[in-house]
């Protein structure tokens, strides 16, 4: 999966967690952007991404996934190592 | 119309609403966290003030205050009920995590049980509580699948992505079973289905099925099938081959559990197989979305499900090995799934056979003189707890010979059992080739001096035999020594009922308006 790729599939798993049309979401978009994206609203998303990446986030990074760069240059690095 | 549900817990469980409203529910309410005894209690929750087609309640054991009884919870539940008149509550069973600190078994575990014993004691006296089986996948998956601590100290989560999705679709199937949404006919092939091999290559003698090895794996299966056919599944096969080789192998071969005799209508032949089941259901009388098809060949699967969508098609397991397991999982579970059994049930197929003899009588008589000649005798009588069941079954599945198209759940029925103002009556049917059991119900709701026919119901099995005029008749006679004077009903038309629709004004009632319909007795 290219790093575009991985964009746009986060970026499908958002519209689909926050109940959005992708349009809304983009590569810049943040957790202040998106009304839905509450603390269980992220809980919710990291669900959805580990179950759709195979990949687990660990409890420290999870607070840090604040915006589309930041999952994308996280599960990034997971599926790299 | 879309079944909205209540979920009450005392861990948040959320995310769960998305995947019900994936697949198919409509209205989800999601309590507060740990907010299950305000919701079933306060006179000003939502749920008290909103009826829910269902109400889940998960409780986690761990997370239950130290030396709870189940009392507590049973008593919650059975003040909403009481004020609350609508809805059914879904309350899983207890499983906690199966590790503990103390000893091997811990005390945990000890409470569990017997939480779990007074549970489903409780749900047998409670007709509106349904016992969901967490624990049931909680065995078949695992604790670590289903549960994921991490959740737990972000979010106070404790179920797993997975969790959310089995926990769904079981939900989704108790629904189906409460509301009677089950399939009615399952069709299958023979060759690499019921039995290992190709019956017109290898023989009889030479078809893989036995007690051993991979033969024991079609045995099994067939003894699967077998245990359906007695819930009141109606079994019919679909299988290219020649007909005289499959009754033989049926009736030869030692390790057949199956026999010819336990298949309705079968298609054994050369045609296609959607055209297969098409006729399939027109000698049986039931829609093409009462099928269930299983085969082992792709191709075969592919055209049906092309041709006739409303056919359920499982796929088929590569691994034959999984055969039973899958055949529960993904067939009976999804497809035929049941909370009670009828003593109709088990006799089903030997129905079916019946009326296929009655339907070659009837082509050597006129009409008139075929129905005189059968000597049928219907009865009616008033519902009693042991037939309410099948009263409920009736209204759920009967499609033609239903006037209001009103349906309702066991829960429903035995709520109006209890009610002063219901009578509930049970038609039984008998001719000379056997006992039918109860085929009809008439469900009247009485208002002083005037009784409401609420809904009028006769299964497809005695249409077409006039019992319907006898039927009426008998609940004249009974109504009057009520002391009523008067009889009003309704009719709705539906899909299927049409043929219905002049039965009150051909009996001699008055057409009030298109729907209603009064006598006076």
């Amino acid at each position: 999966m290219s790093n575009m790729e991985v964009e746009q599939r986060i970026i499908q798993i958002m519209a689909s967690t926050f109940g959005v049309d992708a349009s809304q979401i983009n590569s810049t978009s943040r957790r202040s952007d998106l009304k839905n994206w509450d603390s269980l609203g992220q809980l919710r998303l990291v669900m959805q991404l580990e179950s759709e990446f195979g990949v687990s986030f660990s409890i420290d990074e999870i607070p840090e996934l604040n915006s589309v760069e930041e999952i994308k240059t996280k599960l990034i690095a997971l599926k790299s190592l | 119309m879309k079944s909205s549900i209540a979920l009450l817990s005392n861990i948040t469980i959320d995310p769960l609403k998305s995947v019900l409203q994936q697949i198919g529910f409509g209205k989800v309410y999601v309590a507060g966290y740990n907010q299950w005894q305000y919701e079933l209690l306060s006179p000003d929750s939502e749920i008290i003030n909103n009826s829910y087609t269902y109400l889940l309640l998960y409780l986690h054991p761990d997370e239950l205050a130290n030396g709870v009884e189940i009392g507590e919870i049973t008593s919650a539940i059975d003040q909403f009920l009481r004020q609350q008149p609508k809805g059914i509550v879904m309350m899983c069973d207890f499983s906690g995590r199966p590790l503990y600190t103390t000893t091997y078994t811990g005390d945990a575990l000890v409470k569990e049980k017997v939480l779990n014993a007074s549970l489903y004691t409780y749900a047998t006296t409670q007709p509106r509580v349904q016992i969901l089986a967490l624990s049931r996948l909680v065995n078949l998956h695992g604790y670590n699948t289903l549960f994921d601590d991490k959740y737990w100290y972000l979010g106070r989560m404790k179920f797993s992505h997975t969790a959310y999705s089995l926990l769904a679709h079981e939900i989704l199937n108790l629904s189906r079973a409460i509301e009677g949404k089950t399939s009615k006919v399952l069709v299958l092939d023979l060759d690499n289905t019921l039995w290992g091999g190709v019956l017109g290559e290898e023989g009889w003698q030479h078809i893989t099925l036995s007690n051993e090895g991979k033969g024991l794996i079609y045995k099994e299966f067939q003894h699967q099938i077998a245990l359906l056919k007695q819930t009141g599944v109606i079994l019919s096969l679909c299988s290219k081959n020649n007909e005289a080789e499959v009754r033989e192998a049926f009736k030869k071969h030692p390790d057949c559990i199956l026999k010819w005799d336990d298949f309705v209508a079968p298609r054994v032949n050369w045609l296609p197989k959607d055209q297969n089941l098409l006729s399939i259901c027109r000698e049986l009388n039931v829609g093409i979305d009462s099928l269930v098809f299983i085969d082992d060949n792709q191709i075969e699967r592919e055209l049906v499900r092309t041709s006739l969508p409303e056919v359920q098609v499982p796929e088929f397991p590569a691994d034959t090995t999984k055969l039973s397991q899958w055949f529960i999982e993904e067939v009976v579970y999804p497809c035929f799934p049941r909370i009670h059994f009828t003593k109709e049930d088990a006799y089903k197929t030997q129905q079916y056979h019946r009326n296929k003899e009655r339907e070659e009588v009837r082509s050597q008589f006129s009409y008139d003189d075929f129905i005189q000649q059968l000597k049928i005798e219907v009865d009616i009588q008033e519902a009693k707890p042991d037939t309410l069941n099948r009263i409920a079954q009736l209204t759920q599945k009967t499609n033609q010979f239903n006037l209001s198209l009103k349906r309702y759940t066991e829960a429903e029925i035995a709520t109006m059992y209890t009610s002063r103002d219901w009578k509930l009556y049970t038609c039984s049917y008998r001719d000379k080739f056997g006992d039918e059991g109860i085929i009809g119900s008439v469900l009247v709701l009485l208002k002083q001096d005037t009784a409401h026919i609420d809904n009028f119901l006769l299964s497809c099995r005695a249409l077409g035999r006039k019992v319907e005029f006898s039927i009426l008749e008998q609940i004249k006679s009974a109504l009057k020594e009520l002391g009523i004077q008067r009889i009003t009903a309704s009719y709705y038309p539906g899909e299927k009922n049409i043929p219905a629709k002049r039965f009150y004004s051909d009996c001699g009632f008055t057409t009030l308006s298109e729907h209603d319909f009064e006598t006076q007795l």
